[in-house]
């Protein structure tokens, strides 16, 4: 802790080096204030998103330079803003504070903490926008980023440096993915960045508990900005989200950032772009929406090993309303992405949890991304699976069915029952690959659909008690070979004779 | 603002006319002349701002008072602006002219604040001082605020030139709460 006698020699060393004499600066002033946008006469020569200064140290940046005057947005309350103020310009743009320093932290879209834990320790800073790595700058998506979560490492599987869009209603369960993916990431090296965009404070400040609890706040940032904030925070959030992360991707590490959710983002970028009198288009969005998302998610990246061969996965969260896929933003923001995991209530409410939608989820790139073990089992699951859905709309019609098709339906049942997880249990890749072997393979035909859940769980418990080698080899090899798989198999009839 | 951006429409119509006349000094102080006897009473602002009250009768009221007193030009604006219901621009037209008169007259506007009251020969050393640097002709307006303490603080369109005690107190607060 620093002590008074220490601020006072720093303040003194300071006043002593204050330049003194002329200070020349452009200015304009406030002509209208009000929703947290100025309009302010002057400021000729100011730059488009350049930072400017309000008497109060308040800041704002320039977004709409018209013929006389500029549009400001002001970054935090209006109240003390009058007209007649003098707007100084910085000859900046914003940015944050970025490092190590900020893991375990929960910050505001400036970098300011809001946990209470104190000032955050660091001296670099990064501008919020930046440019996305070139060509060249870039490798193609080769690395598997583990989700913990069956239905998506086996099915919709995610790379490290892709984007992947997680889409449904409300409450179907999109943040859960997300919360469950940052749980699994630890002990593997990978940093993670939340950022809330118009979240409830109180339910920013429980998840927050969780990953406290489950330990995974240590290589965790999040960042924060209310719905009672100003319409601009939520705006800068997620590329102040972004800079953070590529400080450690530059930095050759890998990070996981989510953007939960980018619809708010979206209405908040409307909110002052109306405001700012710019032209509505589709939605009463503005023209350039489809930029502000497309820039911010092509940030994601898997880096060459030239610079390091750090990456940045985005999970971006789309809200749709009444299942309502081709709106504007779902529309945009599925098309940036490279796949999307649908959730859907009526999954949902079935009890299929995570409720996602395994015919319209898709990964357009992840699949060079899975471990050889896990696509050997994942290439017939899935084709079962397929199988499943078309036979489950036609046997809804049908009454008799043969013995044959009544066995495709069981074992679609099964499997489906067995993609089922609850929340905050992500699960080793090995463990699914053990559980899923054995279902493709059969082992669990003859087990009631209902005892699955408990079937799954204790096998993984039994697997790494009585075999602990068969995890192993498929975590340090990660293929099945055929030893592997005659080990997995003994394992699997031994544990269903005792189950 | 909208209406800057109409008024300035108007001021460079208005000013156009009068340069061929030659009379742009004339209609200048006529504008100056009507938006002072307008504004200044209650009475009469309301009249002329009042959107109930019949056009007609507005200009009506307005020709036989300022008729004959005022340039053509200037009460033609005037008559203009209640035809198109654009009463309440009358200030911002009158604000906009001077700018195109000064601009007219190579001049640029120049406010220079101080503590105290600077003397005649200290203002135009200063201001000469100035021309030469920028090799411009400057319009000179001085105000005197005490809240300086001392020091001077020139304004140049957008250009804040700032030598005063207060502006240093500012940037001194600005270094030592700066966050890099």
């Amino acid at each position: 802790m620093i002590n008074a006698d220490e601020i006072a020699g720093i303040l003194k060393q300071q006043i002593a080096s204050f330049k003194t004499g002329i200070q020349e600066d452009q200015v304009g002033t406030v002509i209208e204030v009000g929703a947290n946008l100025a309009r302010v006469y002057g400021l000729q020569g100011v730059r488009a998103s350049e930072l400017v200064e309000f008497p109060n140290g308040m800041q704002g940046v320039a977004l709409n330079l018209e013929e006389d005057n500029v549009g400001v947005v002001i970054m935090g309350d209006d109240q003390e803003i009058k007209e007649g103020d003098k707007v100084r310009r910085t000859g900046r743009i914003a940015s944050v504070p970025v490092g190590e320093a900020l893991l375990g932290r929960v910050v505001d879209p400036l970098g300011n903490p809001v946990d209470g834990k104190g000032a955050v320790e660091t001296r670099k800073y990064r501008t919020i926008e930046n440019v996305a790595p070139s060509v060249v700058q870039r490798q193609g998506v080769k690395q598997p980023l583990f989700t913990g979560i069956r239905a998506i490492d086996a099915l919709i599987p995610i790379g490290k440096g892709q984007r992947e869009l997680i889409i449904g209603d409300r409450s179907t369960g999109k943040t859960a993915i997300a919360i469950d993916t940052i749980i699994n990431q630890k002990g593997k090296n990978v940093f993670c960045i939340y950022v809330a965009i118009g979240q409830k404070n109180s339910t920013v400040a429980a998840l927050a508990q969780i990953l406290e609890q489950k330990g995974a706040m240590e290589y965790t940032t999040i960042v924060s900005c209310g719905p009672a904030d100003a319409a601009a925070l939520r705006w800068i959030a997620p590329f102040a989200g972004a800079a953070m992360g590529e400080e450690l991707m530059y930095a050759g590490k890998d990070v996981l950032i989510i953007y939960d959710d980018l619809t708010k983002h979206a209405q908040s970028y409307r909110e002052m772009s109306l405001l700012l009198r710019r032209p509505p288009g589709r939605e009463a969005y503005p023209g350039d929406v489809f930029f502000l998302h497309s820039r911010l998610l092509e940030r994601a990246a898997k880096l060459s090993d030239d610079l390091g061969g750090g990456s940045m996965t985005a999970l971006p969260i789309i809200e749709t309303q009444a299942g309502d896929f081709s709106a504007y933003i779902p529309t945009n923001v599925i098309s940036i992405t490279d796949g999307q995991i649908y959730l859907t209530p009526e999954l949902f409410f079935q009890g299929i949890r995570p409720a996602i939608n395994v015919g319209l989820s898709v990964s357009r790139v992840g699949g060079s991304a899975q471990t050889k073990a896990m696509k050997s089992v994942a290439g017939p699951l899935k084709l079962e699976l397929a199988q499943y859905r078309d036979l489950a709309a036609f046997a809804k019609l049908a009454s008799d069915l043969d013995k044959a098709t009544q066995n495709q339906l069981l074992r679609g049942e099964k499997l489906t029952e067995l993609l089922k997880q609850p929340q905050y249990q992500p699960m080793n890749n090995e463990d699914q690959v053990a559980i899923l072997y054995g279902a493709t393979k059969g082992f669990v035909n003859d087990i009631e659909t209902s005892r699955l859940q408990n079937w799954a769980r204790g096998f993984v418990a039994f697997l790494h008690e009585k075999h602990p080698g068969v995890p192993e080899a498929i975590a340090q090899s990660s293929q099945l070979t055929d030893d592997t798989k005659k080990n997995l198999e003994a394992a699997l009839t031994e544990f269903n004779k005792s189950f | 603002m909208a209406n800057e951006t109409v008024a300035r429409r108007y001021a460079v119509a208005v000013f156009q006319l009068a340069d061929e006349a030659h009379a742009v000094d004339a209609v200048g102080a006529d504008l100056h002349v009507l938006r002072g006897a307008i504004y200044e009473d209650q009475t009469s602002k309301g009249f002329f701002l009042s959107p109930v009250i019949d056009r007609k009768e507005k200009e009506r009221v307005l020709s036989s008072v300022f008729s004959g007193k005022l340039h053509d030009i200037a009460l033609h604006t005037l008559l203009l602006l209640v035809r198109k219901r654009r009463e309440a621009l009358l200030g911002e037209i009158v604000r906009q002219y001077d700018a195109l008169q000064m601009q007219a007259r190579g001049e640029e506007p120049l406010s220079i604040t101080s503590a105290r009251e600077l003397s005649t020969a200290e203002l135009g050393s200063m201001v000469e001082r100035l021309e030469r640097l920028y090799g411009k002709k400057f319009s000179v307006t001085q105000t005197v605020k005490p809240n300086l303490i001392g020091g001077v603080r020139i304004m140049m369109g957008d250009r804040r030139i700032d030598g005063s005690v207060e502006g240093r107190l500012e940037e001194l607060t600005r270094t030592l709460f700066a966050r890099t």
